[in-house]
């Protein structure tokens, strides 16, 4: 009889699944906190929240929920940047969607949570 | 001209020809915003550029497919069908698929105009036109779904995040 070739079950890809989840709700979450710069999300979504994603990651994203609505640009030139850089905020809709992702999130994980340790496991 | 970030950059260029052209320019002046901070940071440009991955799987990421996959999730048909006549021009396999289904709803309609406004006439088409007409249908339904459901696979593979 032939098996399916096993997924790969290591914990680095483990995490990349889990995190693509997430990924959109700690976006619009941090920019939630005020517009931001890709390499700024990037460094934040890593320090803060633990998402270490790529540029090749990110830029889709952002360009996916720009066209979606959820996110609006526009091009600042900061007074102590050497150079223009294009800032991402959270648009009206944005903000009610996080708001509607936070709530599903956190009941979700709290529901799974109490499940995963019921019975102190 | 041997500067890797500038060789990347027109391969990118090049990947989002798809793209309005506004949304070339924006991407393309924000991804070497992007290059730039990382070099001002102490990378060096392949190490820049590696955080992109390949950039023809880069440059693909930002296509309509996006928005393809949104509308297959949240099972928009009419939606999924505008971004695969879209991606008519790219696709050999759409093409196909369109094609036979377009097909199908004429040689649906015929045998439905024939039945209804002729019924004396089918007798004298002979006794196998309307089991192959109806063969026929069904086999390009088959394949205008077979060709839908291989797209929908590619595309999805090519441009999930």
């Amino acid at each position: 009889m032939l098996n399916p070739s096993p997924p790969d079950k290591t914990p680095e890809s483990r995490r990349t699944q889990m995190y693509k989840g997430a990924l959109e709700l700690a976006l619009l979450s941090l920019l939630g906190d005020g517009a931001q710069y890709g390499l700024r999300i990037l460094d934040s979504l890593r320090d803060q929240a633990g998402l270490d994603l790529s540029e090749g990651t990110l830029y889709p994203l952002l360009h996916r929920l720009e066209k979606a609505g959820l996110i609006t640009a526009e091009w600042r030139h900061e007074q102590d940047a050497s150079h223009p850089r294009k800032y991402y905020g959270l648009t009206e809709a944005g903000v009610a969607d996080l708001v509607e992702q936070r709530r599903t999130w956190l009941d979700m994980t709290g529901r799974l949570n109490a499940f995963l340790t019921r019975g102190g496991q | 001209m041997s500067d890797p970030v500038e060789i990347w950059m027109r391969a990118l260029a090049h990947g989002l020809r798809h793209l309005p052209e506004a949304a070339q320019d924006d991407i393309l002046a924000e991804v070497r915003t992007a290059i730039r901070d990382r070099i001002e940071q102490g990378l060096t440009s392949e190490q820049a550029l590696a955080g992109f991955g390949s950039v023809a799987t880069f440059a693909r990421s930002f296509d309509e497919a996006a928005d393809f996959n949104a509308a297959v999730a949240r099972r928009q048909r009419l939606e999924a069908i505008a971004v695969l006549i879209e991606e008519l021009g790219r696709s050999v396999t759409i093409g196909f698929g369109l094609v036979s289904a377009t097909a199908c709803v004429l040689l649906a309609t015929r045998i439905v105009l024939l039945a209804w406004r002729m019924p004396g006439w089918l007798p004298y088409l002979g006794a196998w036109t309307l089991p192959a007409a109806v063969l026929t249908l069904i086999l390009l339904a088959v394949a205008a779904r077979f060709s839908a459901r291989l797209a929908i696979r590619r595309l999805r593979a090519a441009r999930s995040l």
